[in-house]
């Protein structure tokens, strides 16, 4: 049994991929048998120590976010009570998510300087070439120039990360996000509105996912196929243009504009539409496109990133990120569409990813790194170094700073003194039914 | 022959009955159903009874063997005699019992794909002979921009300097009483309108566009003029050091950030333009009255502001003419500063070698150490809405 500590800037009551990839891995990690606190900082309304499902502890830190929900980087300002939650906890593993998430990134480096074993995943690609790409990647060199083993989503987001991070890509592994498929089952029936083909289209409205390709192919589309329905669905900055669009070309009698989707809905908008379409122009691992799959959606895709990876040939209609090649496979896809297998490709997307496998490999990775040695400060001021002349003589002084810090905190709360915490009883695990869960009897709904 | 067979094995030693034995159950049986269908030999089933290691499925296993090892004298393949101690076909390799099977090739590795969907026979952090191949670093093949193309590009900045030496030079005339202020009037005054002819000329402006632009001139100049007392008095508290280190910031900020594309259109003003504004108006500051600082003033904004739109239309059609009112500015400043020091002379002509001569060879040196690493996670170029 590993003590497991998943730390990320973004989590609940945050909606998103990293956040929905942090609760379901702690969940399923917990199930086999492993425990697991998830550290983030506090939102609105919420500070301190909450239990969620099964047990998994979620630490809401007192720290203060600086720029969209991301905490600003103190190095020592988050030592005492980082110190004080891993020896309470008497955790094994210390693992980050989110390259952008800067808490993760600094509590990595003191779970170092303490001597746990760390493991850091990632989620996005970046690019080497804009201006924001260089201060990420640096620092991001920095935080991962210690590190144990490194996993990420996509074999193309390995060969990204390794190549930003100058890592040894045998330490890292590739473990794709899944996607629950119980929760996105096909329901023809929900197609609404009728004798119409419906796309549906969810993203959030930013320049990465693509929004200005997708003004472009409404206008041709609508005009070329008046059968189309656009179901549009999710906020942002870019969500302006899109009603421009739309009053410009009086697209309104082909065009549904949802606004922000909450998560319990978002199987119910997909239920309604025949085509997905997803314009991003980057993308590590698209979970949209799974979901999409297992409602029974056929899906259309720009061909960027690690999309190609994510589902067989087959089931995607991969396009170049132009306008015209887009509308081009739509075209294609109206026919396939209107007679497609929706029952089949659930069965098969079901096979395809689970979050169990997820966990079975990440304890893999978890179980390699605790057979290995600690590593010595003479190596961790040579790793230092190697982030450059100035600049790893810099961040030498911030590790003896670090240490110096943890022996003033070890002499003032001493490890001795820190009270352990009540263990959370799972003894409903036995007997299921007693506490109310009979998901083994009744089927599962749609 | 049944029988030989029978007695040979009972009669071995145990250790070679033992391998023979492993020999046996370590190739897998294909046919199940024989098991109900043959009864176990009597012999071996009480032979096999005193071995405590043996199974009971393998006492089914080596009856079955028996019973069926001798039914092929030859192999059915390759006709290959069978001698009483073989247990598999020389040639072919198969074992004698299981001759009617077709021989299963060591089923070689699955090959690598670089796909997540399915659970690959490979560990997670396996690292395929194509890693890294999709990514293209840009190796400089070509050698960087042409020289003489980079120093014709030069001449922009040139261009700047000189109008900003040119001002600093009828300055510090004015500031020094060396020239009357009427004459400095008149020239300035036709400097302007001779722009302005260049300008409807080069736009090729009917009459009527013409004369509103004289209008606006005037109502310019006569607002300017209401104004010039007011920035006499704006920056008169500050100490001169003061002002002269501002003013130097604020002259390497207009020719650092200055538009040389002119990309931009000329409704705003730029950082750069609003520099220009700002060294003038500290410069202005220290004149004796209010004549000179309406001459400052007006000169900037001419030189700085008004010039470059008249720059970009001739560039775009007349650009030889452009050098050569570059090259003979140059030169007649170079020459007029003479006249005040040395050393400033030196300076200006140094500059300009340095800018036109020298950096472009820095720039081709700098060129084999650029390095860009293109590969799949790279935003495409799309068409931008704001």
């Amino acid at each position: 049994m590993v003590n497991i500590c998943l730390i990320c800037d973004f989590f609940y009551p945050c909606l998103g991929g990293v956040e929905m990839h942090i609760f379901q891995l702690g969940l399923c990690l917990i199930e086999r048998g492993h425990k697991v606190i998830i550290i983030t900082h506090k939102y609105q309304g919420r500070s301190g120590v909450r239990y969620m499902t099964n047990g998994l502890k979620v630490y809401y830190c007192p720290f203060i976010p600086a720029i969209q929900t991301v905490v600003l980087f103190t190095y020592v300002g988050t030592l005492p009570i980082f110190r004080q939650i891993l020896l309470r906890e008497e955790i094994h593993v210390v693992h980050s998510h989110a390259a952008t998430s800067y808490l993760g990134g600094e509590l990595l480096l003191h779970a170092k300087s303490m001597g746990f074993k760390t493991v850091f995943t990632d989620h996005s690609l970046f690019a080497f070439n804009d201006a924001a790409s260089f201060h990420v990647n640096k620092i991001l060199k920095y935080i991962l120039c210690e590190i144990d083993h490194s996993i990420s989503v996509s074999h193309v987001s390995k060969e990204n990360l390794s190549m930003r991070a100058s890592l040894d890509p045998r330490n890292i592994s590739v473990i794709p996000n899944a996607v629950d498929c119980s929760r996105f089952t096909p329901n023809p029936s929900k197609r609404y509105p009728l004798n119409t083909i419906n796309i549906v289209v969810i993203c959030r409205m930013t320049f990465r996912k693509g929004v200005d390709l997708l003004v472009d192919v409404l206008q041709v589309i609508c005009k070329q196929h008046p059968e189309i329905y656009f179901i549009i669905g999710g906020d942002g900055p870019k969500k302006k243009i899109l009603e421009e669009t739309i009053q410009r070309y009086n697209l309104q009698n082909q065009t549904e504009l949802l606004g922000s989707v909450p998560g319990h809905q978002v199987k119910d908008v997909l239920n309604r539409g025949h085509i997905f379409l997803n314009t991003s122009l980057t993308e590590a691992f698209c979970i949209a496109i799974v979901e999409a799959a297992s409602c029974g959606l056929c899906v259309v895709s720009t061909n960027v990133g690690g999309i190609s990876e994510v589902l067989p040939k087959n089931m995607v209609l991969y396009a170049d990120p132009t306008p015209e090649d887009i509308c081009h496979k739509i075209t294609q896809a109206i026919p396939i569409a209107k007679n497609f297998q929706v029952y089949q490709q659930h069965e098969l997307v079901k096979k395809m990813y689970s979050w169990e496998q997820v966990a079975e490999r990440t304890e893999k990775v978890y179980y390699n790194i605790l057979q290995t040695q600690n590593q010595t400060i003479l190596k961790r001021f040579k790793d230092c170094y190697s982030n450059g002349q100035i600049y790893g003589l810099y961040l030498m002084i911030l590790l003896i700073f670090d240490l110096i810090f943890l022996m003033i905190l070890d002499f003032l709360q001493p490890h001795k003194g820190i009270q352990k915490p009540g263990i959370f009883n799972q003894i409903y695990k036995n007997q299921k039914e007693k506490f109310g869960d009979h998901l083994f009897k009744a089927d599962q709904q749609n | 022959m049944n029988n030989q067979y029978i007695t040979k094995i009972v009669s071995k030693e145990e250790d070679d009955y033992d391998e023979e034995l492993r020999f046996w159950i370590s190739i897998k049986s294909t046919n199940q159903n024989d098991h109900n269908k043959v009864q176990h030999h009597p012999r071996t089933m009480k032979f096999c009874q005193t071995h405590s290691l043996i199974k009971k499925s393998t006492i089914k296993k080596m009856s079955i063997i028996l019973i069926f090892m001798d039914y092929f004298k030859y192999c059915p393949w390759d006709g290959y005699r069978f001698s009483e101690n073989d247990v598999q076909c020389f040639i072919c390799r198969r074992p004698k019992y299981q001759l009617t099977s077709y021989i299963q090739e060591e089923q070689e590795q699955k090959k690598w794909e670089k796909i997540l969907y399915e659970k690959q026979p490979y560990d997670d952090n396996y690292i395929d002979e194509t890693f890294l191949q999709s990514v293209q670093k840009q190796d400089n093949t070509n050698n960087g921009p042409d020289y003489k193309q980079l120093i014709s590009k030069t001449s922009d900045l040139i261009f700047a300097v000189n109008c900003v030496v040119f001002y600093l030079l009828s300055y510090f005339l004015m500031l020094h009483d060396m020239v009357n202020d009427q004459l400095q009037l008149y020239f300035w005054l036709a400097a302007a309108i001779t722009c302005l002819i260049m300008f409807s000329v080069v736009k090729k402006m009917k009459t009527l566009e013409i004369l509103s632009n004289f209008k606006s001139i005037g109502i310019y100049i006569s607002i300017l003029l209401l104004f010039a007392p007011v920035m006499q008095t704006v920056n008169q508290t500050y100490a001169d050091n003061t002002i002269y280190v501002l003013t130097s910031v604020a002259i390497l900020i207009y020719i650092f950030l200055k538009d040389y594309d002119y990309e931009k259109d000329f409704t705003e003003l730029d950082v750069s333009q609003w520099a220009s504004l700002v060294f003038s108006s500290l410069l202005a500051s220290r004149l004796h009255n209010e004549l000179q600082v309406f001459l400052m003033i007006f000169a900037s904004n001419l030189l700085f502001i008004f010039v470059p739109i008249l720059q970009r239309s001739i560039k775009q059609k007349y650009n030889s003419v452009f050098r050569v009112i570059n090259l003979i500015s140059t030169i007649g400043l170079g020459l007029s500063l003479l006249f005040f020091s040395y050393f400033l002379a030196l300076l200006f002509f140094g500059c300009v070698f340095f800018i036109t001569f020298v950096s472009p060879l820095q720039i081709i040196w700098l060129y084999q150490y650029k390095n860009t690493i293109r590969g799949p996670w790279d935003l495409p170029n799309v068409k931008q809405y704001d």
